[in-house]
């Protein structure tokens, strides 16, 4: 294994080397490098999202528990859905979605505006809150 | 040469996508049953229907896609400043507010 991490380095080193002087000899400027480290990095990024993606469709990533409550009985994996889980992942899909949205259009980060950060806040601290309150205390050790 | 603001588009448009599909595939998994959903209304799971979480639940609802259809266009003041997400009313946030007080003071009841 660490054969294969040193080949791996050596291999990696070698082909960062070379990009340099590939650069260095078609004379690129630092703004065409720059455009190209922008395509390496839209298709690493979108790759990875994609990976993301596609392994929660596929059922690697389980999303069977993302709005429920911790199983009372061990041999089940969740509980019963859980109300606060539910408006807490509705509101931070659709907060996170209008800021990526309207970044976008305008080009630059949004600001966000008081009432909503409050609004998440409601939202998180009632989440907290009723976490807090359905915990079942433990067994007492024997 | 490729221009920056095609790829810029491209990842921006890969990006929208990327979270449509998320969206759709959170909401096909609810529909299908493979997300637990049951129970949602209910504080155990064999008890009736409790009124507070229904209350939030429409609360929550309503809310979301009020803010969702206002929130569709930035604030962008007219000197030229950073562009904003839209505000919500004030009444909106009490009403909200109220709904999850309702439901932790009806949680807490229950619990004992």
């Amino acid at each position: 294994m660490p054969q294969r991490i040193f080949g791996f380095i050596i291999i990696f080193v070698g082909i960062a080397i070379g990009a340099g002087f590939a650069a260095s000899a078609l004379e690129f400027s630092p703004s065409k490098i720059a455009v190209i480290g922008f395509v390496a990095y839209t298709i690493i990024l979108l790759a990875f999202a994609a990976v993301v993606l596609w392994k929660i469709i596929d059922g690697e990533i389980s999303l069977t528990g993302i709005v429920s409550e911790p199983a009372d009985d061990k041999h089940e994996n969740c509980g019963k859905a859980s109300l606060s889980r539910f408006q807490f992942l509705i509101f931070t899909f659709v907060v996170a979605g209008l800021f990526l949205m309207l970044s976008i259009e305008t080009g630059g980060f949004v600001n966000i505006p008081a009432n909503v950060l409050g609004l998440i806040g409601i939202s998180g601290g009632s989440y907290v809150v009723s976490k807090a309150v359905g915990r079942k205390p433990e067994e007492p050790t024997k | 040469m490729i221009d920056p603001g095609q790829v810029a588009a491209f990842l921006k448009t890969g990006l929208i996508v990327w979270f449509a599909l998320l969206a759709g595939a959170v909401a096909l998994k609810m529909l299908q049953g493979e997300i637990r959903m049951d129970g949602i209304f209910r504080p155990q799971p064999n008890a009736p229907m409790a009124p507070e979480r229904v209350a939030m639940f429409v609360a929550s609802f309503g809310l979301v896609a009020f803010y969702f259809l206002q929130g569709m266009t930035p604030v962008c003041p007219a000197d030229g400043g950073a562009c904003s997400m839209p505000d919500l009313p004030e009444g909106f946030l009490t009403a909200f507010g109220g709904a999850n007080a309702v439901y932790i003071a009806g949680k807490l009841m229950r619990s004992g």
